[in-house]
């Protein structure tokens, strides 16, 4: 079969606005790679503020004239999220394939990224039609009768980052939909692809009214200018803490204020108690760190290790990473794919150097380009690093761990943890009782991994505390976050 | 709005004139007819209650129904202001209500006055708050419930579908010995605060303090005819009131044998009922447990409050490895600091068991462990003075009380699963320990019973306790603790500890019924 690329079923050239395929209004183009070799698969439009005010003008008159929430039921909206689920399934061979060209992902890693993608869709339409308020009865309090009816808070503007194009976009996306928002958009601009070809589907499925679901393709532009309509009533947002708050920053300085759930990164800690199956514990923490080339805002970047158990771990933990398998993206062999482009890999391996040289942190292993070609890195990992180093404080967004210097007591851990600028995630490997319940008890984290890392479950919150951001993606609360509640009070003795 | 009151409550037992409160009056039995009740540390005679019968039930649940429009009618945050009211009364005269039960029940005043009573206020504290609040979510419930508010749902069009939970009617509450004025504010705090109106029907054997709660109703302003209290034995007073065809449903808290009882006549006559019934409360003791915490809330768990609780912990299996050193620190610590005797001595660990014949069905279980061969003793600190003899059986005579109905804290080793002492529920100071092996086996141990409503797990090791508090069939599962309480998670049992939950959002939702318009 020929590679997806050729036979892709909408116009890469042209962008999905108001029901339609449409060209950009500026004449900018983004050169799309694959970061497995370096090679450009596409060429996409870079839309400026034109094509935004399009967009928008498009979710603006689809949601307060057109049928998605003023005439159909949330049971018609959970339908077209489910037919749109089917639809995602159904394609998502090419979907995998796209994405993981597109993202240097290994394949395994896509094919789960997608039964999430899919799973979200439907867990989210099984929101659609529960939208309940409450009924305060006129016997409480004399002759007042009152209700709240939760209504969706309007246009929603998107702004993705490029580490999980497609399933960031199922947590963003079908939550705003279920509650009968609309939405505008805009994937990262290294990895626009995959978003695309959810447009095609979501337009092919011929249940969303036009202007319910607009695409913008671009970088800091049009992503600005997203965050500057007026006519945007929330922004969602994915990316580094510093354009995090450049982001809030802006939605206070429009005309309208407007909310906004911002996702900014993180420097999780992991825990290694004594107790620990030390060979399982060392498996967990590589895929912790290493999964998607570090390129995951929850990665396990900072480990604490027990003194008692700091001699006999370190070396299952330098085989566990040495055993990681790099290869061809689309191989099913494949644990770990490229960072994604050339500015991140330069990041990562100036980290490198700054681990190796300011903080003089010991090298376990890696440290090195891989593979001779693409972005690819070694997955790395130092060890004795003290916990206030650079690269044990600093995002680096990449393959690389830092093994802090050994702890003696789990509550000078989470003293220190306090301080640590992020509270995404966390996790600890340990099977006492009251450990855990201290660990999970204190930590101000938005997610505590017990005896695993990175499961993530569509029923519960993720998110996170301090520089992390604000706004739960994932589970009820984030469902709840497209919703406004309007009181309604009568007084019935009239 | 009303002004809380003091209320002015009898001085000493001698005082207590029980009589029934109807109508918000009180009034003699229409039989003129009244039963014995004794203080259980001396045996002697106390204020005897009402022999109430079919025609006082009568009484009592017309003028129930009487005040039924105008309750549920009233405002909830008026009725709320009246439960603040009781409340503010109970704990203004909780010493006063601590003495009175502690010689009414034997528990000591101590327990009483620390645990009981405020417990009571509390109550009405809570359901006040639910009712002016509307609406709470607990930490680990994900149910809302509502009271008079309701869930609002907009379906497609212009159509609104409002669900809403209103006041029942009339409720039959039953209650038992145990914790007397505790068993009855648990219930007729969410009862009314919702909106129903009741016939309250105390057990014969301790009726003391539901009389003197009738006096704090009274002055907080509780209109009349809203809560009726009815003295008498369950044959006489207690069958009518379940019978009755005006009664809409049913609570009752007390043994399995009653309770089926209940069951059986407010089932056929299709009232809701709750039934609180027994237990044979397993826990499981691990070696890889905190031993010390372990031995000191075993202790705890087996005698509080004479062992006579629905969740006492009178079943321990230890894991072998521990099982002598558990059993070494356990008497330990009972013969060193659980000192029977005198209730109203600060010192006192736990009192008289309630009654005369309940001692001696306490004891017949202690004699049948002996019969069978069993291993029993009597962990009794031999330094108390106090304690001048305890018989074969474990009665104990302590001094200046000699008629009370004491009984020694007893351990009984060695005793089969299949015994009727180690199945059936003795309901005193009696507990039995026995070693178990494997993880498997322990919770077949555990889960051999007829009943299911507490039951506690010890062990360190995380995946371990969640893995065997979930395989244990019991209505409360505690990890590493017993009896740890929160008033908003459901309380209630399996098999034949009972059939409902109750406490927090549950109890609004057994006092309610649900229409949808």
């Amino acid at each position: 079969m020929s590679s997806i690329l050729s036979r892709l079923p909408f116009d890469e050239t042209l962008i999905y606005i108001n029901g339609e395929w449409t060209k950009s209004q500026a004449s900018q183009t983004c050169r799309v790679e694959n970061p497995d070799t370096a090679e450009t698969i596409a060429t996409v439009p870079e839309c400026n503020a034109r094509d935004l005010d399009l967009a928008v003008q498009a979710a603006y008159s689809a949601f307060h004239d057109g049928p998605w929430v003023n005439e159909y039921s949330g049971a018609q909206r959970r339908d077209a999220l489910l037919a749109l689920a089917t639809a995602i399934e159904e394609s998502r061979q090419d979907i995998e394939e796209l994405e993981s060209l597109n993202t240097g992902k290994p394949i395994n890693d896509v094919r789960v990224e997608l039964d999430d993608t899919i799973d979200l869709f439907r867990f989210f339409a099984g929101y659609a039609d529960k939208v309940e308020g409450r009924h305060i009865a006129a016997q409480t309090n004399r002759n007042l009768e009152g209700y709240t009816v939760k209504v969706p808070v309007g246009v929603v503007g998107f702004i993705n980052a490029f580490n999980y194009p497609i399933c960031l976009l199922a947590w963003k996306v079908a939550p705003a939909l279920a509650a009968g928002c609309t939405v505008v958009f805009k994937p990262g601009p290294q990895t626009p692809l995959t978003t695309q070809y959810f447009a095609h589907l979501l337009h092919k499925t011929g249940r969303f009214p036009k202007g319910v679901f607009n695409v913008v393709l671009g970088g800091v532009g049009v992503g600005q200018a997203l965050v500057d309509h007026d006519l945007v009533d929330k922004i969602g947002f994915t990316g580094s803490v510093a354009t995090g708050k450049q982001v809030i920053r802006s939605t206070a300085s429009t005309r309208n204020v407007r909310c906004t759930s911002v996702e900014l990164g993180g420097k999780s800690p992991g825990v290694v108690m004594p107790d620990a199956d030390l060979d399982k514990t060392a498996k967990l923490v590589v895929s912790g760190c290493m999964a998607n080339a570090g390129m995951n805002c929850n990665a396990l970047t900072r480990l604490w290790v027990h003194r008692s158990i700091y001699d006999e771990f370190m070396p299952r933990l330098k085989a566990a990473a040495e055993a990681l398998v790099l290869s061809t993206p689309q191989d099913t062999a494949t644990e770990m794919g490229p960072l994604i482009d050339k500015r991140q890999y330069d990041r990562v391996l100036e980290y490198i150097r700054i681990g190796r040289d300011e903080d003089q942190a010991a090298l376990l292993t890696g440290g090195q380009p891989a593979l001779g070609r693409g972005y690819w890195i070694q997955p790395t990992v130092f060890y004795n690093v003290s916990p206030t180093a650079r690269i044990a404080t600093e995002e680096i967004f990449g393959p690389v761990l830092s093994v802090l210097e050994p702890f003696d007591e789990l509550d000078e851990v989470i003293a220190i943890e306090r301080k640590n600028e992020f509270g995404l995630a966390a996790g600890i490997f340990t099977r006492r009782h009251q450990d855990i319940a201290k660990f999970t008890r204190k930590l101000r984290s938005g997610t505590i991994w017990v005896n695993n890392y990175n499961a993530l479950y569509s029923y519960l919150p993720f998110g996170g505390f301090r520089n992390s951001g604000f706004g739960r993606e994932l589970g009820y609360e984030s469902f709840d976050g497209y919703l406004v509640p309007k009181s309604i009070i009568d007084d019935i003795s009239y | 709005m009303n002004k809380c009151c003091a209320v002015t409550l009898p001085a000493k037992m001698q005082d207590v004139n029980i009589q029934n409160y109807i109508n918000g009056e009180w009034v003699a039995p229409t039989s003129g007819a009244y039963l014995k009740n004794y203080n259980p540390a001396t045996g002697m005679e106390i204020a005897p209650i009402p022999d109430s019968k079919s025609a006082d039930i009568d009484n009592a649940v017309r003028a129930a129904k009487s005040a039924f429009p105008m309750w549920s009618n009233m405002p909830g945050v008026e009725r709320a202001t009246i439960l603040n009211c009781i409340a503010d009364l109970i704990d203004q005269n909780c010493a006063a209500l601590a003495t009175f039960e502690s010689q009414d029940q034997g528990k000591t005043v101590a327990s009483a006055a620390a645990i009981d009573i405020p417990k009571c206020a509390e109550y009405f504290r809570q359901f006040a708050k639910y009712v002016t609040e509307g609406i709470r979510e607990t930490e680990s419930s994900m149910k809302l419930v509502c009271t008079t508010s309701s869930i609002n749902k907009m379906v497609p069009s212009s159509q609104r579908a409002t669900t809403q939970h209103v006041a029942s009617g009339v409720a039959a509450l039953i209650t038992p010995w145990n914790f007397p004025l505790l068993m009855v504010c648990e219930k007729l705090a969410p009862c009314i605060a919702v909106g129903n109106t009741c016939v309250v029907k105390p057990t014969e054997l301790t009726s003391v303090t539901s009389y003197l709660l009738t006096h704090i109703l009274n002055a907080a302003g509780v209109p009349k005819g809203v809560v009726n209290i009815v003295f008498g034995s369950g044959v006489n007073a207690g069958e009518p009131l379940v019978k009755h065809r005006d009664v809409r449903l049913v609570s009752f808290t007390g043994g399995s044998v009653t309770g089926a009882k209940v069951g059986a006549l407010a089932g056929g006559l299709f009232k809701r009922v709750s039934l609180e019934l027994g237990g044979k409360c397993p826990s499981l003791v691990f070696s890889d447990c905190d031993l010390e915490h372990a031995i000191t809330t075993h202790v705890r768990g087996a005698y509080q409050n004479q062992g006579e609780v629905c969740l006492s912990a009178s079943r321990q299996y230890v894991q072998r490895d521990i099982y002598e050193k558990f059993l070494d620190g356990f008497r330990k610590q009972v013969c060193q600091e659980v000192c029977v005797g005198d209730p109203a001595n600060p010192k006192t660990f736990y009192g008289p068991v309630v009654t005369k014949q309940h001692m001696e069905k306490v004891t017949s279980y202690i004699r049948l462990a002996q019969e069978e061969g069993a291993k029993v003793e009597f962990l009794v600190n031999p330094n108390d003075p106090a304690v001048m003899n305890v018989s074969a059986d474990g009665r104990l005579t302590i001094e200046g009380l000699e008629g009370g109905y004491f009984i020694a804290p007893t351990l009984i080793t060695g005793i089969k699963q299949s015994s009727r002492v180690m199945q059936e529920e003795i309901f005193g100071p009696v507990v039995c320990v026995a070693p178990f092996d494997t993880e498997e086996e322990g919770v077949q141990l555990a889960n051999d019973t007829q009943y299911g409503l507490g039951a506690s797990v010890w062990t360190e090791d995380q995946k371990k306790l969640e893995r065997v508090m979930r395989q244990i069939n019991s209505g409360s599962v505690w990890g590493n603790n017993w009896l740890a309480w929160d008033d908003c998670m459901p309380f209630g049992g399996m098999g034949c500890s009972g059939t409902s939950r109750e406490h927090g959002p549950w109890s609004l939702e057994f006092y309610t019924e649900t229409k949808v318009l």
